[in-house]
């Protein structure tokens, strides 16, 4: 009984054992060649502690051109690319306040978009439902961290030209945005985004050159007020 | 790698696991106020949105503004079109990549013109 529950998450956990092998590797790959001094072990930890794609892409340019950022920015980009983790948990509050804290705090930090899909679809309503939920969370874990390490490891040995292989990260966002819009309610949020971003960035670019980098703030500020001006608008068709 | 990096990448990781522990910690008692479910549905959406511009104005080996905003822009239209058709991450992100580093390292007009 016990292992048929270990097998029945490993078999509902392949389709992230394929995304989560390649899009590790395509991380430690992008790791590696734009930090060359990043070692595979380290790109290990990383992705062991965070296990999350779109943080750890964003992070190595930020990373790269660390001067750049402060402390501060980096924990305010960090805040903005997962705020959407905030509610993930909200479906699972009371079952894992029946749980022991070690494992509820392992659940709630191991909670990707990926393991949340799949512990949504949970097979089994009561017993076993522990042991399936942290197979999911753990299976999913372990194999996003072999795939960082198996592309830092590669990324170390490529030795051809990777001019422009930066734009896998800007790949990665447009993914995520194509698949968000399918649903309906997503648009209008998605499309506020493009159009307010582009417009920041026009002005910072004609005005103040140079400090491109900071237009993240008055963006997502710009951002959340129009989403908030527009909530009924948006709201009516969630 | 210097001090400055490992902390930022500590930074983000203690921010990411705060923000998954943060429901259990807050909303163990109390329920969440209607904006905030609003902004956790949609604010993702727009954070993206954003990211893709951002990320796109800061990809390497482009030269200033006008420079590289057609292979920019074609690359990026390729991996949409991917991804809308075939729903396949790794494949929309590989082949997009490709196209754009083909094309900044100038291998299109190589191939074309020898």
């Amino acid at each position: 009984m016990q292992q048929s529950i270990v097998r029945r998450a490993f078999i509902a956990s392949l389709p992230v054992l394929m995304g989560y092998l390649s899009m590790g590797a395509a991380w430690g790959i992008l790791l590696t060649t734009q930090i060359p001094q990043a070692e595979p072990f380290f790109a290990g930890i990383v992705s062991a502690t965070t296990i999350s794609s779109s943080m750890q892409f964003a992070a190595v340019e930020m990373v790269k051109n660390a001067a750049n950022y402060s402390l501060g920015m980096i924990a305010v980009f960090a805040l903005l690319i997962n705020v959407r983790y905030c509610a993930y948990g909200l479906p699972f509050i009371e079952e894992f306040k029946r749980y022991p804290w070690y494992l509820r705090w392992y659940l709630a930090c191991a909670l990707t978009d990926e393991t949340y899909a799949l512990q949504l679809q949970c097979p089994y309503p009561d017993a076993g439902r522990k042991k399936y939920l942290f197979c999911i969370a753990f299976f999913d874990q372990c194999y996003w961290i072999t795939g960082s390490v198996i592309g830092a490891t590669a990324g170390k040995h490529i030795h051809f030209d990777t001019t422009g292989i930066d734009f896998s990260m800007a790949a990665l966002f447009i993914v995520i945005l194509v698949d968000q819009c399918r649903d309906k309610a997503n648009r209008i949020p998605a499309l506020l985004g493009l159009v307010i971003t582009a417009a920041v960035w026009g002005t910072f670019y004609l005005l103040l050159p140079g400090h491109v980098n900071k237009m993240l703030f008055p963006a997502m500020a710009l951002i959340i007020f129009s989403l908030i001006a527009m909530r009924n608008k948006i709201e009516a068709r969630l | 790698m210097s001090r400055h990096q490992i902390l930022a990448f500590v930074v983000m990781t203690v921010v990411v696991l705060a923000l998954r522990s943060l429901p259990f910690v807050i909303f163990s008692k109390r329920k969440p106020s209607p904006l905030f479910l609003y902004l956790g549905r949609t604010v993702s959406a727009a954070a993206i949105s954003m990211l893709v511009v951002y990320s796109i104005s800061t990809v390497s080996g482009v030269g200033a503004f006008p420079v590289g905003v057609i292979e920019l822009l074609s690359a990026s239209a390729v991996v949409v079109i991917l991804q809308y058709f075939w729903k396949n991450p790794l494949l929309s992100i590989v082949v997009g990549t490709a196209v754009y580093m083909l094309s900044v390292q100038g291998v299109w007009g190589k191939l074309l013109f020898f």
